[in-house]
């Protein structure tokens, strides 16, 4: 995948993020796509860091749109990136649960992080408090993450169901 | 430059976290307020999230009408009884402004100095939200054309909202009181002299303190601002979900559930 297809990806989860799936929302609660996508693309692309680098990006927009500060959100995102990236060298990602492992080692990553830069600069935000609100986002963000990843592991991984396919 | 060379991502990645780390140093030290850049950013993002978030309503009340459809004929009925109520309300309402123009009158008369309290208003619809589920920042459509600038109250239906942080054209950024930090003068909506102060917990809700420890404050009493400060009197805060005894500072205590949901915010009035 070219940088630019992967950009356009989290473009438009940065834009639906804040508006239509607020408007579409369960419960008060909406899956974070931005992560979604970072997890996925550091997750299924070994080579390419569209994670790190589009998470960057459309973090730091994100904190100009509607952060209290400007940088908690895309330095968690980046290092929720790298950790991917670390644990991805250890698993086999053709397999789901290896990618549902990560996937929720990564949130509760990126949820404390964000939570201690948002502590740091001053925001009261209790972790309790925090990370209870977290539990069922991450529980949908988890859901959206097994549907990027059945549509998308047949693109990267071609055949993959075919274990004699080289 | 070796160990760069031959570790290009490493290297890539501790160069970014230092970008970053300097950007958030300098925002926390700095504040984050408005610049070119930001405003330029915020006009563009909201006009085209804007878009977004109309298609989002649609689907939102479209679907709803749907599977809704015996809530709604409910709705219609206790809807019909609650005009009823309201005309006879406001019939009540017609004679005692009869009454108060009397005693208008008597007031001017006397000379007795009366401010009558009014304010503008500007309604928005609440058009972006912050997506982390954590903080209840928002974004509205209306801002500095229509006279919202900087620390304006923001209210919906059922109490106060917050204050806009933030402002450009066509949209401006609201701080729920909540979220806020800062303290809001009260008082008891059944008795006006009964006063306190109450502040966000960073939990959700309110905790606070009233000033006389002989305030018969209890649970399910319902605050409103007192005027003053920053907030209108007047204004619904919230009810108070809990009261105790705090014998070191000789205080009563007390937790407030806010009055307005924050989750669920479609529509929202600027006081101007």
């Amino acid at each position: 995948m070219r940088y630019w297809k992967s950009g356009i990806f989290f473009l438009i989860a940065f834009l639906i993020q804040t508006s239509l799936l607020n408007m579409i929302n369960i419960g008060g609660c909406t899956p974070n796509l931005l992560l979604c996508l970072v997890v996925i693309f550091s997750f299924l692309y070994e080579k390419e860091p569209y994670g790190l680098v589009w998470g960057a990006v459309f973090g730091l927009l994100y904190d100009i749109c509607f952060g209290v500060v400007i940088g908690p959100t895309p330095i968690a995102l980046v290092l929720t990136a790298a950790a991917v990236v670390f644990m991805r060298a250890y698993s086999n990602i053709e397999n789901i649960v290896s990618m549902w492992t990560i996937s929720a080692i990564s949130f509760v990553l990126y949820y404390i992080v964000n939570w201690g830069l948002l502590s740091l600069a001053g925001i009261p935000l209790g972790l309790g408090y925090a990370l209870s609100k977290s539990v069922w986002p991450m529980v949908y963000s988890i859901v959206v993450i097994t549907l990027l990843y059945m549509i998308m592991i047949k693109k990267v991984v071609k055949h993959h169901n075919d274990r004699y396919f080289i | 430059m070796r160990w760069i060379r031959e570790h290009k991502l490493i290297a890539s990645l501790l160069s970014l976290l230092v970008v970053l780390a300097l950007i958030f140093v300098l925002s926390t030290v700095s504040g984050f307020g408005g610049n070119f850049l930001t405003d330029f950013i915020n006009n563009g993002v909201s006009g085209i999230s804007g878009f977004f978030s109309s298609v989002g309503g649609n689907i939102r009340d479209g679907a709803a009408g749907i599977f809704a459809h015996k809530d709604l004929e409910k709705q219609i009925d206790e809807l019909k009884d609650e005009n009823a109520q309201l005309q006879r309300d406001l019939i009540r309402a017609k004679l005692e402004a009869e009454q108060l123009q009397q005693l208008q009158e008597l007031a001017g008369i006397l000379h007795y100095d009366y401010t009558p309290q009014t304010f503008n208003v500007v309604s928005a619809d609440v058009s972006l939200k912050d997506g982390s589920n954590w903080l209840e920042t928002f974004t509205i459509d209306r801002g500095t054309e229509d006279g919202i600038t900087q620390g304006k109250v923001v209210i919906d239906g059922a109490g106060l909202v917050g204050v806009v942080s933030d402002a450009g054209e066509g949209w401006a950024k609201v701080a729920p009181i909540i979220e806020e930090g800062s303290k809001i003068s009260f008082k008891l909506a059944r008795d006006g002299k009964q006063l306190g102060v109450v502040a966000g917990d960073s939990k959700g809700q309110f905790t606070g303190y009233m000033l006389d420890d002989g305030s018969t404050v209890s649970e399910g009493d319902i605050l409103v601002t007192s005027g003053m400060g920053m907030y209108p009197a007047g204004i619904e805060i919230g009810t108070v979900k809990s009261v105790t005894y705090n014998s070191d500072k000789l205080l009563k205590e007390i937790t407030v559930e806010p009055a307005v949901k924050f989750s669920s915010l479609r529509k929202v009035a600027v006081i101007i």
